[in-house]
């Protein structure tokens, strides 16, 4: 019972600290570009000759160019057809805030705080899991190939799945840097 | 710290730039037929048997690389597959070469081969249509992947979806016993490979690769290049 009051009251102290942070415009707005770039990422994942493209290439205005991400990211943070589209949304903002409180510890500690699980395994499951989305079945098909496995009706399930773990571990990842920035908010008091 | 940090940011923006100015590899296939098959000589049949949606002589091209019972492929079908259709290709300004890529269940490689069977009867866009619809319908809208593989388009539920769009289902089943369109469809698988295709949907505009059933708005930009 007491372990169960103490992961309670850890967490607290976790998510007001991870609040204290964010009183700092510079840390919301480092959260924000964290979520889009992000988001960006998961679903460009299988893209990224198309967008070289359109930013290099592509015979368009800047204006147009612009618009064509506006339109992008509009739609991914408009559209929730399904499970796995809010799964992404939802994991994008965790890893804008993850990133936000990571930079706010290495200013203040510097990199021998940062706990070990700080995003990366999180990040990798959620841009397979998100990439699937995006990309239909061009990217755990070959996956799963490369094991010997042939197609299988779950690589929308398995896409959700990776998306799920990937919010997991990145709320633990929030959870650690929010118990540390408590620590140097205390020290400073 | 602040030099840690510096090299950190010099190392992402030289990567970004490695990345933004890295030669780009374009798909094998072309959008004129013609070209293309006079550069590859050995290029297979398919060429001439292509399934095509929309005005054969529009200005503007979609090469689409799908499966009927691969649920993504139904998603873009009814998303932004619907919006080119009404905005473009009803209009005659772009044509959608539909190339089968089978990922799913035997019953699924049998639609995608059907496909060439309507082309005979001159119904191949209602039969790609009606093919998307019952799948998306009956099954993925609910969530229900299972139905990829399980086989759901059964002798009934095919005769069903001819007879709603005018098909002669006779005809169909003849066309299919005689496996006349066999070679067609797997010479036309094989020009996946070139285009570097490696699941479903896979779209080439303009030369570009675009994967996956992304929003409107992506196909929309390549395309209006492509009319310029």
């Amino acid at each position: 019972m007491s372990k169960k009051v103490s992961l309670l009251l850890r967490f607290k102290v976790s998510v007001r600290s991870s609040v204290k942070v964010f009183a700092r415009p510079a840390y919301i707005f480092l959260a924000i570009f964290g979520s889009l770039l992000t988001s960006g990422l998961i679903l460009w994942s299988l893209n990224f000759d198309l967008i070289r493209y359109v930013i290099v290439e592509a015979p368009i205005s800047t204006f147009q160019k612009l618009n064509f991400f506006f339109d992008v990211y509009k739609d991914i943070y408009t559209t929730y057809n399904n499970v796995q589209n809010a799964g992404v949304v939802i994991f994008s903002i965790l890893f804008g805030i993850n990133l936000a409180l990571l930079v706010f510890v290495l200013k203040h500690r510097g990199f021998q705080s940062i706990p070990k699980k700080s995003g990366a395994g999180g990040f990798a499951m959620a841009i397979i899991g998100g990439g699937c989305i995006a990309c239909g079945t061009s990217l755990i098909a070959p996956l799963l190939a490369t094991f010997g496995a042939s197609v299988t009706p779950l690589i929308r399930d398995l896409a959700t799945l990776f998306t799920f773990v990937g919010i997991l571990l990145i709320t633990y990842s929030i959870y650690k840097l929010g118990l540390i920035c408590s620590y140097i908010f205390a020290s400073r008091a | 710290m602040r030099f840690v940090i510096g090299t950190i940011i010099g190392i992402l923006i030289i990567a970004a730039g490695i990345f933004i100015f890295w030669p780009d590899e374009t798909p094998a296939t072309t959008q004129n037929t013609s070209a293309s098959t006079a550069a590859f000589p050995d290029m297979p049949s398919a060429q001439t048997t292509e399934l095509i949606i929309g005005d054969p002589d529009a200005k503007a091209t979609i090469i689409e690389y799908a499966d009927y019972k691969c649920p993504s492929c139904g998603e873009f079908h009814q998303n932004a597959g619907k919006q080119l259709r009404a905005n473009y290709v009803d209009k005659g300004l772009v044509k959608i070469i539909f190339r089968p890529f089978p990922v799913y269940a035997v019953d699924g490689a049998q639609a995608l081969i059907g496909s060439y069977c309507a082309l005979d009867q001159q119904k191949f866009s209602e039969y790609h249509d009606a093919l998307f619809e019952y799948m998306w319908v009956n099954h993925f809208r609910a969530g229900d992947y299972q139905k990829a593989i399980d086989s759901v388009l059964t002798e009934k539920v095919m005769n069903d979806l001819l007879g709603k769009i005018g098909m002669d289902a006779k005809a169909y089943k003849e066309c299919m016993d005689s496996k006349r369109h066999e070679k067609a469809y797997y010479d036309t698988i094989e020009l996946a490979a070139p285009d570097d295709i490696q699941g479903t949907p896979s779209f080439i505009i303009n030369d570009q690769k675009i994967v996956g059933p992304q929003p409107y708005s992506v196909f929309k930009t390549l395309v209006d290049i492509q009319l310029r």
